[in-house]
């Protein structure tokens, strides 16, 4: 892509939020929004509420972020950052906190396997868009929606045959498009 | 097996874990050649990647057009770097500044907050007179900040209303082409394009049109209809207390068919209930689920008809007659 991938170092973020810097504000926010979101989602599965948090963290940081000194990885410290906001607010619903979450939140190791996954998540959901209409809708109603090939059968009048095929499709072009560029494990 | 039929079958498998036969040939498979472990493993992980996916994609253009307006596109507040001139500034700013707070105040007090409900299953609020609202995800309410006029508009979705007592002033939800008043009850109000429909819990309330016409009156367990196109406000044959049962947790059923309370369930655990055979949906039962779960409430509808429930998946069930 652009500019945007490039890394920002702690030091430079810790400078750049120090002095309000725009550009870096806007580098930041197009490097790890879509990470943050999917993070925050698997946290408290709405979509709609995971976008408040990311929205929420960034205001903070720009807000407040004068008054941080932020070490070690950027990824890591975000991470940590909407993870714990997360916990706060399903504490806040009374909802109740998974002990994954748990888990990451009290676990150093765990957070390199969970960015691991967001980042594979991310390439997925890039190259879920390109599928055909039908292929993608199928392929969401079966992993999204968890509905059985049976059932995704019955609600759009078609073959079972045709739902594996569709299926089959959709994570064929995902395997290529997703193989070369990241070993699956 | 053919390489393109590959996938498929490795879906087959995945898709039905308990299914004896399949998962033999999968490892009949998993066995012909050395590259095959590999190949399931693939697809295996992007199938469970793929199952904690959010259905949308972040929208990183928009996220951002709406960060910068509350950050970088924010005034910086003014400084003033000189006292001096900072006193003539204040002397001259000080009187505009509090008539600016006052305005701001009085505004306030007609300013409307809109709440949209968030959550899984249910989301609460308390409003300024200290009555409850429970609502469904997604139903949009407003009101005015100040609330002296105790009127709620619902704009769209369900909610369940347990009023505060008030004998100086009514307390009046209004919907699309309809309006509750009421003094002090528990009732739950349900409103789409094509109607609006009222259940009452405890007291009383008025259900109308919102065009002048008195509108029924309904007591506890009745239930009223007011339809947005002819404006016609009819009162509901049966008892519907169980209108109210996903907001405080009481599910009362008097002789409702077994379709009713099925889909009523559903509703609010998130679940599939089916049955095997559709005559069986049409068969009635009085029943009261109070804070219980989705496990004792289908042990007991299984005890009253004679029914055994399979667990298909994590969120199905389908009830089929003992034989």
């Amino acid at each position: 892509m652009t500019q945007h991938d490039r890394t920002i170092s702690a030091a430079e973020l810790t400078a750049g939020l120090r002095n309000h810097d725009k550009d870096l504000f806007q580098q930041l926010y197009q490097a790890y929004s879509r990470e943050l979101y999917l993070l925050a989602f698997r946290w408290v599965q709405d979509e709609g509420l995971a976008k408040d948090m990311v929205h929420n963290l960034f205001v903070y940081l720009w807000e407040k972020g004068g008054d941080l000194t932020i070490t070690g990885e950027v990824r890591h410290y975000l991470f940590r950052a909407i993870t714990n906001r997360c916990i706060n607010e399903l504490k806040r619903r009374s909802r109740t906190v998974s002990e994954e979450l748990l888990h990451f939140e009290s676990d150093t190791a765990s957070f390199y396997e969970i960015a691991d996954y967001i980042l594979f998540q991310q390439e997925l959901l890039k190259h879920l868009a390109p599928l055909a209409p039908r292929c993608r809708e199928i392929f969401i109603l079966s992993r999204v929606h968890h509905l059985e090939p049976a059932e995704i059968a019955e609600k759009l009048g078609i073959t079972l045959n045709t739902v594996y095929y569709q299926l089959s499709i959709a994570l064929t072009a995902l395997r290529t498009a997703l193989l070369p560029k990241k070993k699956l494990r | 097996m053919k390489k393109e039929e590959v996938p498929g079958f490795i879906i087959a498998c995945l898709s039905e874990p308990d299914n004896a036969a399949k998962q033999q040939q999968l490892q009949d498979w998993l066995l012909e050649d050395e590259t095959h472990p590999a190949i399931l493993e693939d697809y295996r992980r992007l199938w469970q990647a793929a199952a904690l996916l959010p259905e949308n994609d972040f929208d990183v253009a928009t996220g951002w057009d709406n960060l910068q307006q509350s950050t970088v596109l924010r005034q910086p507040p003014m400084t003033v770097s000189h006292r001096r001139r900072w006193w003539k500034v204040a002397a001259v700013l000080l009187p505009v500044l509090l008539a600016a707070a006052w305005w701001r105040h009085t505004q306030q007090d007609r300013e409307m907050v809109t709440y949209i409900a968030q959550g899984n299953l249910k989301d609460s609020l308390q409003l300024p007179d200290g009555s409850k609202v429970f609502l469904r995800p997604g139903t949009v309410l407003h009101y005015r900040k100040n609330f002296r006029s105790r009127t709620v508009e619902l704009q769209s979705g369900e909610a369940f209303f347990d009023v505060v007592k008030n004998e100086q002033q009514r307390f009046t939800v209004t919907a699309f082409h309809a309006a509750v008043e009421v003094l002090g009850t528990s009732f739950n109000i349900k409103t789409s394009t094509e109607y609006t429909d009222v259940a009452v819990w405890d007291g009383k309330v008025r259900l109308s049109a919102g065009n002048g016409q008195p509108g029924v009156l309904l007591t506890p367990a009745t239930m009223g209809k007011v339809d947005a196109y002819t404006g016609q406000v009819e009162k509901l044959a049966g008892t519907f207390e169980y209108r109210c049962g996903w907001a405080n947790n009481d599910l009362s059923f008097s002789n409702q068919s077994l379709g009713t309370v099925l889909h009523t369930l559903s509703s609010i655990y998130q679940v599939r209930l089916r049955t095997a055979d559709t005559a069986l949906l049409q068969e009635n039962i009085t029943v009261r689920f109070k804070n219980i779960t989705l496990e004792e409430a289908l042990a007991v509808i299984r005890e009253m008809l004679d029914l055994k429930a399979d667990h298909v998946s994590s969120a199905e069930y389908i009830l089929k007659k003992m034989k």
